[in-house]
């Protein structure tokens, strides 16, 4: 198993060696992320607040990284 | 900037002082405050207090702006939701801040009692300087308004981009205020109302909104922006008319793209709402229109108002080609019968069409619908809400259900204004908000003729507590579950019939609940929550397509979020560094994972396309993830990218979720566990749900300690 400290060194060979990359791709092979289509879900306490104007949806969110 | 002599009377050297409507105000509750959608909404330029700045500055006068809307989120933001009564004596004394000859006072229906109030603290703190009103809701209730407020001097009714110079003419100089078009004022035989100000026929003589003065537009993703005014449709419950008149005017697409490009220029922003009652009613102009904008390769997006009559097929492409992004669609009632009574006159069958074109045209559509019509019977209110519904199954359609509120001098009000009644709920032409303020409703009750809109007319062939519950109902389940409301209406004799079912239910829950309690009620997890226990024991709840979105919302109900507490203060790390063992991985977007017996997508469609579904029985893997404030996107996920995401709760360092998925997926060759099971963090990391942190060394023991102690508890 992994040592609990320091970095995380994982050695790919292509071709000899224990693991190699083609191991590694076909362990992955089918693993998906796909966004549902018009799947939305509002949760906590939820607005409708009305308007006379069309109301835009919120803008884009910002980047992973200003979380 | 203005060039024309039409409103250039002279160089004004007075102060003045302009304020704009308190939209925001009518939010008073504390949750609703913080949403972004609200922010959103009620912090959008008021165009007309903006364009008259513009006019003043025109004429060498440097007017202030006070911003209303922005002054109560700060306002609010520093006291909290206990003392946000008081708002009106700190929003006069930061007007009163201003020394200024003249306060000028924008008005609209729903903040008019604030507004009065405001204007009055001014008037007091200020009494030398002259207290006006503009604006739709002062010019319509003009005379009320001078001959019950003594502290309001003036109200220059209509469009007074025209007769505001004039009128500042008079008050520092003659003061023959008989010649100001368009101005109510006292005399000393009463209140005299002066003819209506002439409409401006040449809008792109007038000067760009002077959006510098408040620098209001930094940082927004969209500006409003005047497209034209004045509709020739005369709906018996709309007050347009009565301000913008039927002529109807459009400024040139020239004019409109200058803006366009001086706005872009000044602030970055490449998207707009054009603002125009009815910008459709002559479909030549608006190609012209769209040719220019296609013509200019600005590729700028926008959205405009539209009725259902006034477009078709190639004239929605055409306006999808040319960057329209959404329309607004006041329907008003599904019923053709009642469509006659209320002078719309529009054909339901082709409204539902032209939402399906809007649709496929990639547009997205309001699709504005009221109830509470004197006229209105429960056979048209089922037509209505099967419209809402027809909305609700478009993904890019937003439906509004409102209940009707009379405006003043509206042939509505005129009918029915001896039966008007006040209730502990109103309508969002009134207050949008919790609670209404004590003062404003002392005010709405001495003086309905001024503040008609917070009242309701009678509804003889329908319940009006179950109208206005109705409405709670629809519009927060349509916002917090679409899809469900869409099966169950699938399912079942439609929602109107369905909402039927749920009132004694909630009744039995809530006996004592009502007025702005109810409202709030609908507003939170708590109604969800019930109303997903309630569909769980109909009939509705056993059919496979409902079940779907019952379990979605059960599953993730009960899904954890991810524990930040070990994180917190810890630096993420970028892409592409590093990683060692020690580093934690934790969720993102407060993603939560759910794992559901059916599929998802297929009952979706199938709600969309009102058809048969076909449940597709087997596990299926969901990571709900927050898109923004309130919005979660659905991703479904293969079932190792889900145990990843879920294993990633901010307990564990890298080495632990390694070990954890070991556990979860034995099938994996041993040599090979830790390259997968790394690649598949960083995967989640790719895919924006997941981010790692390199914990300090104080925070690393507190990771460990609290691993051993989990690990001693799951050995129990």
């Amino acid at each position: 198993m992994n040592e609990q400290e320091g970095p995380i060194e994982l050695r790919i060979t292509t071709r000899g060696a224990e693991v190699t990359e083609e191991d590694v791709k076909a362990a992955l092979t089918g693993e998906f992320v796909r966004k549902v289509k018009d799947a939305h879900v509002r949760q906590g306490n939820a607005v409708a607040i009305t308007s006379n104007q069309e109301i835009p949806p919120a803008p884009p969110p910002p980047p992973p990284e200003d979380e | 900037m203005c060039g024309g002599s039409l409103w250039s009377v002279w160089g004004l050297s007075m102060q003045i002082c302009l304020v704009n409507a308190p939209i925001s105000a009518e939010f008073s509750d504390a949750a609703e405050l913080q949403t972004e959608e609200v922010r959103r909404i009620s912090s959008d330029p008021q165009l007309g207090i903006l364009t008259l700045a513009a006019v003043l500055e025109a004429n060498q006068c440097a007017p202030r702006i006070v911003d209303l809307n922005r002054s109560f989120f700060r306002y609010a933001d520093n006291v909290g939701e206990s003392r946000i009564d008081e708002y009106a004596g700190e929003a006069a004394r930061e007007i009163a801040s201003v020394d200024a000859a003249v306060y000028g006072f924008g008005s609209i229906c729903s903040a008019y009692p604030l507004t009065l109030r405001i204007a009055k603290l001014v008037k007091a703190a200020r009494p030398e300087s002259a207290i006006v009103l503009g604006g739709p809701q002062a010019s319509v209730v003009a005379e009320q308004t001078l001959a019950a407020f003594s502290f309001v001097d003036f109200v220059l009714r209509g469009e007074s981009e025209q007769s505001l110079p004039i009128f500042l003419e008079e008050l520092t100089g003659r003061r023959k205020f008989d010649r100001v078009p368009g101005l109510t004022h006292r005399s000393v035989w009463g209140v005299q109302r002066n003819p209506d100000a002439p409409l401006i026929g040449d809008l792109d003589a007038l000067p760009a909104p002077a959006y510098h003065l408040t620098g209001e537009l930094r940082g927004l993703h969209r500006a409003s922006l005047e497209l034209g005014r004045g509709c020739p449709f005369s709906c018996a419950f709309c007050s347009t008319n009565d301000f913008f008149r039927r002529k109807f005017r459009l400024r040139s697409p020239e004019r409109v793209l200058e803006d366009m490009r001086a706005i872009e220029a000044e602030y970055g922003i490449r998207d707009f709402d054009l603002v125009h009652d009815m910008f459709t009613v002559d479909a030549k102009r608006v190609r012209a229109f769209c040719q220019t904008m296609i013509d200019s390769g600005e590729g700028y997006t926008w959205s405009c108002s539209a009725r259902t009559d006034c477009v078709d097929e190639g004239l929605i492409e055409l306006m999808a080609a040319a960057g329209c992004k959404g329309m607004f669609f006041g329907i008003e009632t599904g019923s053709e019968r009642m469509q006659k009574v209320i002078d719309k006159h529009l054909d339901t069958r082709r409204a539902h069409e032209i939402i399906d074109i809007a649709e496929r045209a990639g547009v997205r559509s309001t699709v504005s619908l009221i109830t509470g019509f004197p006229q209105e019977t429960w056979d048209d209110l089922r037509q209505t809400v099967q419209m809402f519904m027809h909305s609700a199954r478009t993904p890019q359609s937003k439906p509004q259900l409102n209940l009707l509120a009379p405006l003043a001098n509206t042939p509505l009000h005129t009918a029915y204004k001896q039966e008007m009644s006040l209730d502990l709920l109103c309508s969002e032409m009134s207050h949008q908000g919790r609670k209404q303020n004590p003062e404003d409703m002392d005010l709405i009750r001495r003086y309905p003729d001024i503040f008609p809109n917070f009242y309701l007319l009678p509804t003889p062939h329908l319940d009006r507590a179950l109208l206005m519950e109705l409405r709670e109902f629809s519009r927060l389940a349509e916002a917090r579950f679409r899809w469900l409301l869409g099966a169950v209406d699938q399912v079942t004799g439609g929602v109107l019939d369905f909402f039927l079912e749920w009132i004694p239910e909630r009744e039995r829950l809530y006996p004592a609940m009502a007025g702005s309690d109810l409202r709030h009620y609908y507003r939170t997890p708590q109604f969800a929550s019930d109303f997903t226990a309630f569909l769980r024991n109909h009939p509705a709840g056993d059919h496979s397509l409902v079940k779907v979105f019952l379990d979605f919302e059960d599953a993730l109900s009960l899904a954890l979020s991810p524990d930040r507490s070990l994180v917190a203060n810890s630096v993420r790390l970028r892409a592409g560094q590093a990683l060692e063992w020690s580093d934690i991985p934790i969720r993102i977007r407060r993603s939560r994972v759910v794992e559901l017996p059916s599929a998802l997508e297929p009952a979706i469609e199938a709600v969309k396309a009102r058809r048969e579904h076909q449940c597709e029985r087997g596990t299926h893997y969901y990571v709900v993830a927050q898109n923004s404030e309130q919005d979660n996107a659905v991703f479904e996920v293969s079932v190792r990218v889900a145990k990843t995401v879920n294993a990633c709760n901010g307990l564990r360092t890298m080495a632990q979720v390694v070990q954890h998925l070991s556990s979860e997926f034995p099938e994996i060759r041993e040599d090979l566990r830790s390259h997968v099971f790394v690649s598949l963090v960083e995967r989640c990391r790719a895919e924006g749900l997941v981010a790692i942190y390199r914990p300090s060394r104080l925070k690393m023991s507190a990771v460990i300690e609290a691993n051993e102690s989990q690990a001693a508890v799951e050995a129990l």
